[in-house]
């Protein structure tokens, strides 16, 4: 295993690798935040970690609710920490209401529709600017600044998150991108000692991973791959493109590949089906998540998660073998290609601009985002963190480790692309029925490729 | 006995109106308050939203006139192929519904050993209805690997993508609703037995046996609980959205993209509102319209006692 790099290269580096970043639309990030506004009512502020000189609410009682998606991990290490808050600040009481990802977003849209949605609510990076349409929905960060410390979060950082009306939606945690997971013993059965470098080496090692494969999975078919998700073939897919002729998906609201680019990498896609190096879509069948069992039995091959995920998807896999494991890029798409990495802010936390104590909120988040006891037991539950405090913290007590630090240095060390966009329900909808479409045999990669250029090109025409 | 003389007054009119009952008006005001707000409401909204631009969190955009309703029509391939499969899964599934549920009945009405404990069993999955738990049931059971497959195996059968094949995965959705008759069921018992044993009875000395008896007397007797079914289910199946969603994820290309689901996903995931409540009153005039032939035809079909 790696030695471990250290948090402050990871931090240097995310400067870096933010600075690659791309965002190329009309919805993203303004090149930078807002100048603080005025100071809040309650005041005045003190960084939390002196509970004694400022006290949330002015000591009055307060109730706010806070709000996550994620797994048993993660509501377990949140719960603990709010439980501290709690104890340090009796007068403040914490609700928390949380689920799994699946359907969070909609949840989310009908409690701001309705207006009763939590005083602080874990965002998606494309959720900030997709709400509203470039325009914030949330309470503007600048704004509470007095008591939520934003210098934990480089310039950088903090833009991603700011929409194109210039307010601050929410401050990000971390930066994730997806990479492969690998089962070490399937490379050596087939006596490989690295992963593949292209999609023709994955493509070949498949054939023969797959020999003797039924038509459809009755629990003895092996992969080379296995997408655990539709998310999964969508990340995949843009990140080949933008890796094969260096372009983004599109700029100012106009799609920038030709057909034929597209359409080679529906072919390859398509070479990965027929070779048997990943399921059919008949094959694939649910649940789509590392709870599938093609994952946990070992006969998946490897996967493309996120970074954020992989203790996760390890943990599923082999009851939880992670010895078993390797982590590696995306093979590029023709050898001596990009290996450039979608990224985006892990996730983040946004405020009510309904909230009753937009101070108190912000002061839980700082508490959340500062306070060591509180960082020690949030550990890597959230991801792995690139704002200051949390930072250095991990790097002290080496939080991050093992696989996921593996991760992070492949993220540390490719060129980053990132665009709110690409997680855009408008634009990823029609991709994912497109993809299945040509899964599936009901079109060949032609008409995909000019299905995805035009429908691509009209959600985002709808979108101006 | 001389009976007394009804009495010449007359009441004056205005005192029989002072006389209307205030107090069942008063006990109907928090119905009248919840279906106005609950109901109606929400339902007028919706044809306001439909002629609007309507954002979920970002509010009102402006007004669009009928511009929703010409692009689902016109311009939105999707929609149709939503129609489609909405369509397929009613026409297919709603027969297979009532069959199942009045075949099932007619054996329960028979005086077999033990028929309570299967009148209860057979209604169990419906107390069950769509829930996450019975779709991974369900799941299990046609999955590639499941028991469904492993027993046409056995038959000698080819085994069958039930989840993930356009052509499989609607019917998949008609078994788990069909499995769930158990109301249906319930109601068709309740007129079977009160069909008259009089008639079966006149029947068999006339010579007819029991498949003759259920064509031309229990069938029509009990068809205007054949009607209510009908209706019930037809509309049950029209507002499918559960199974769809947890089990085929409106899949494969769009083969289980139920209107429910489309109208779901238009308002909480595309964020519009206008298109979402246009869609929902097109959706309610074709289920209208239906309904409407239903009832319509009923009286060439449906037999009543009066």
């Amino acid at each position: 295993m790696k030695k471990y790099a250290t948090i402050v290269s990871v931090l240097l580096a995310a400067t870096m690798l933010v600075s690659a970043c791309t965002p190329t639309n009309n919805a993203a990030p303004a090149a930078t935040p807002a100048a603080p506004a005025a100071t809040p009512a309650n005041e005045p502020a003190a960084p939390a970690d002196e509970p004694g000189e400022w006290l949330p609410n002015n000591g009055n009682a307060a109730t706010i609710r806070m709000s996550w998606w994620g797994a048993d991990p993660r509501h377990e290490a949140l719960i603990a920490a709010l439980d501290l808050y709690m104890d340090r600040y009796p007068h403040i009481t914490v609700d928390h209401e949380f689920g799994a990802f699946q359907g969070w977003m909609d949840n989310m849209v009908i409690q701001l529709a309705g207006q009763v949605e939590p005083d602080i609510m874990q965002v998606n990076y494309a959720w900030v600017h997709a709400f509203g349409g470039g325009t914030n929905v949330f309470l503007d960060l600048n704004t509470v600044s007095n008591v939520l410390d934003l210098s934990e979060w480089s310039p950088e950082l903090l833009n991603f998150m700011t929409t194109a009306d210039g307010q601050l939606g929410a401050v990000p945690h971390g930066v994730t991108g997806r990479v492969v997971i690998y089962d070490r013993e399937m490379l050596a059965e087939h006596d490989l000692s690295s992963f593949p470098a292209t999609f023709d080496e994955w493509i070949e090692l498949g054939s023969s991973v797959s020999v003797g494969n039924a038509g459809l999975d009755q629990g003895n078919n092996t992969y080379a791959f296995y997408p655990l998700g539709p998310e999964t073939i969508d990340v995949m897919f843009l990140q080949m493109l933008y890796n094969n002729t260096g372009k983004n998906m599109e700029e100012n609201g106009q799609m920038l590949h030709t057909v034929e680019e597209v359409r080679e990498i529906f072919e390859i896609i398509g070479r990965m089906t027929e070779s048997g190096a990943m399921p059919t879509f008949e094959q694939q069948e649910p649940p789509h998540d590392a709870t599938n069992p093609v994952w946990m039995e070992g006969r998946g091959g490897s996967a493309f998660e996120w970074v954020g995920n992989i203790f996760l998807a390890g943990g599923n896999f082999m009851e939880n073998d992670l010895d078993r494991l390797g982590i590696a890029n995306l093979p590029a798409v023709a050898p001596g290609g990009g290996q450039a990495i979608m990224q985006r802010p892990s996730l983040g936390h946004a405020i009510s601009r309904n909230s009753d104590y937009p101070e108190v909120a912000a002061h839980l988040l700082n508490f959340l985002y500062t306070d060591e006891e509180a960082l020690l037991i949030i550990a890597h539950h959230l991801g792995v963190p690139f704002s200051r405090t949390a930072a250095a913290i991990a790097e002290r007590d080496e939080i991050i480790q093992g696989l996921q630090l593996e991760g992070v240095d492949l993220l540390i060390n490719n060129h980053g692309i990132m665009s709110p966009l690409f997680e855009d329900p408008n634009l990823r909808q029609p991709r994912f029925s497109i993809f299945e479409a040509f899964r599936t045999g009901s079109i060949d990669a032609e008409t995909a490729a000019e299905r995805f250029l035009s429908e691509q090109q009209s959600a985002l025409d709808n979108m101006r | 006995m001389e009976q007394p003389k009804p009495s010449s007054v007359s009441v004056p009119l205005k005192k029989v109106k002072r006389k209307i009952p205030i107090a069942p008006f008063v006990l109907l005001i928090p119905w009248f308050i919840g279906i106005m707000l609950f109901r109606i409401y929400p339902i007028m909204m919706s044809f306001w939203y439909s002629l609007r631009d309507f954002h979920p969190i970002m509010g009102d955009r402006g007004f669009v006139g009928l511009d929703n309703y010409r692009w689902l029509l016109f311009d939105f391939p999707l929609f149709w192929r939503s129609v489609e499969a909405t369509f397929r899964y009613v026409v297919f599934g709603t027969p297979m519904v009532l069959a199942s549920a009045l075949f099932i009945a007619f054996i329960l009405n028979f005086k077999l050993k033990g028929v309570n404990l299967f009148r209860t069993i057979y209604y169990v999955p419906s107390i069950l209805g769509g829930n996450v738990a019975v779709s991974l049931i369900w799941i299990q059971l046609f999955g590639s690997n499941g028991p469904v497959n492993t027993i046409m195996m056995m038959m000698g059968m080819e085994p069958v993508s039930w989840l993930r094949s356009e052509a499989f995965a609607p019917f998949t959705l008609i078994f788990l609703s069909a499995w769930q008759f158990g109301s249906v069921m319930l109601i068709f018992l309740a007129a079977l037995q009160n069909v008259s044993p009089s008639l079966y009875e006149a029947a068999s000395i006339d010579g007819a046996r029991k498949f003759r008896q259920f064509i031309s007397i229990t069938l029509p007797i009990i068809t205007p609980v054949v009607l209510f079914n009908t209706v019930n289910v037809l509309l049950r199946h029209f507002q499918e959205f559960n199974s769809a969603f947890l089990i085929t994820d409106r899949g494969p290309n769009d083969a289980t993209n139920f209107l429910n689901i489309l109208i779901y996903e238009y308002a909480f995931r595309r964020f519009e509102f206008g298109v979402a409540s246009a869609m929902t009153w097109l959706f309610l005039a074709a289920i209208g319209i239906l309904t409407l032939i239903l009832f319509s035809s009923s009286k060439h079909w449906v037999h009543y006692n009066d």
